[in-house]
């Protein structure tokens, strides 16, 4: 006997990431790379190794407010991203920038407590490092990778995108993410954290 | 426009129409005719389950090997991970008022569960994200529940309905309103891991 049944595929409890690129173009980048390159405010950081900086939140915690032009933009974007997702509206709360010269890394973190964060890329040359998202799902699994028969979306442990200059990624904050190695010299990247836009703060 | 990625999802195969109504209807007769079920502690309210006394219930019928090897064969190939069978395999029975409780299967890798018995009323299985634990946003942050923010996913069955899911994905049945739910359940573990 022949049984004749349907099968449908359910993805479930995706993790959302956007990535736009040409978010900036090459000449705003210009701008703001010369801008903090100037402002010098970039310091050693714990989850940076080797040659790199970062201005944190220690010194600016506010660096894209140097920018004006990116204002409207940001918005739009935060507000993409909240209308995809299906959250309430987001407004950033703090920006800073790294700058990684070669042999450098940046290591695994995650952004507490914000809601939403993101990285622009102000300098990306080839060789410059990509960003790298973890799978936080991978060790509550009951497989291992000596049991994967394949690569798929569902058994991977990391997932790497490459990036370039003028591109924007935005993430939940609590993905927890890290650079690959770095090849090149002045990486520059602005990243940020976000927090619900409450029409009353507390 | 942004590019959307949607990262790390959990895989979920619903096979529709996997039993006959016939095959069903014989299903339903025979689990109950064996009459090895008992309370469990993942049963609430009037329900039993076999789990802890039969665990090769699948073997009352043979010939649904073939079909459930290859929807498993089916679910691992899409997953990317190793051919799985099954290894053990149990049922429940619930009537009105019951609800089975939330759990996962520490010992299979793929789980699934055979709906032999449910009319109209009779509760689907809920999965639950565990990723909600984390997420740094509550439900009056949410405006609208999409795939990025569901706590969990529920799924309607309709009889003959078979799931597979990843053995660690917790789930559930919400409580159940009708009387003789009778659902056959299994885990499938990878073929080097059978036989010791």
């Amino acid at each position: 006997m022949t049984i004749k049944y349907t099968m449908q595929e359910f993805r479930l409890f995706p993790t959302l990431v956007l990535q736009s690129r040409n978010f900036i173009d090459n000449d705003e980048a210009k701008t703001i790379y010369d801008t903090l390159l100037e402002s010098n405010e970039a310091e050693d950081h714990i989850w940076l190794s080797g040659n790199a900086l970062s201005s944190s939140w220690t010194k600016n915690p506010q660096v894209i407010s140097k920018f004006d032009f990116l204002t409207d933009r940001f918005k739009k974007a935060l507000q993409q991203y909240a209308d995809t997702a299906g959250l309430a509206s987001l407004k950033m709360h703090r920006s800073w920038y790294n700058i990684q010269n070669k042999e450098s890394e940046l290591l695994y973190h995650s952004h507490s407590p914000s809601v939403v964060s993101g990285a622009l890329y102000i300098n990306v040359a080839p060789g410059s490092s990509g960003i790298v998202f973890h799978n936080d799902g991978f060790y509550n699994r009951n497989y291992c990778w000596y049991a994967n028969g394949g690569h798929t979306e569902y058994t991977q442990q990391e997932r790497e995108f490459p990036v370039e200059t003028g591109m924007l990624m935005m993430f939940p904050s609590n993905l927890r993410h890290r650079g690959t190695h770095n090849s090149t010299n002045n990486r520059m990247v602005v990243s940020f954290d976000t927090m619900f836009d409450l029409e009353e703060d507390y | 426009m942004p590019i959307e990625h949607k990262l790390f999802p959990m895989l979920m195969h619903e096979h529709q129409n996997f039993l006959t109504k016939e095959e069903a209807a014989v299903m339903t007769e025979k689990l109950i005719e064996l009459g090895d079920a008992q309370e469990h502690v993942l049963l609430a309210g009037n329900s039993t389950s076999s789990v802890d006394v039969n665990q090769q219930v699948l073997k009352e019928f043979p010939y649904l090997d073939d079909r459930l090897q290859s929807a498993l064969d089916t679910y691992t190939k899409a997953a990317g991970i190793n051919d799985v069978s099954v290894f053990m395999s149990w049922y429940n029975i619930q009537d009105t008022d019951s609800q089975i409780i939330k759990h996962a299967h520490p010992t299979g890798v793929v789980s699934g569960v055979l709906y032999c018995n449910a009319v109209p009323g009779t509760s689907g299985i809920e999965l639950q994200n565990f990723l909600a634990d984390y997420m740094r946003f509550c439900w009056w942050d949410v405006t609208e529940e999409t795939e990025y923010t569901e706590e969990t996913h529920y799924l309607p069955i309709d009889v003959g309905t078979l799931v597979l899911i990843p053995s660690n994905l917790y789930h559930n049945s919400l409580i159940n309103m009708t009387d003789k739910r009778v659902i056959l359940a299994f885990d499938a573990k990878y073929h080097s891991q059978l036989g010791y």
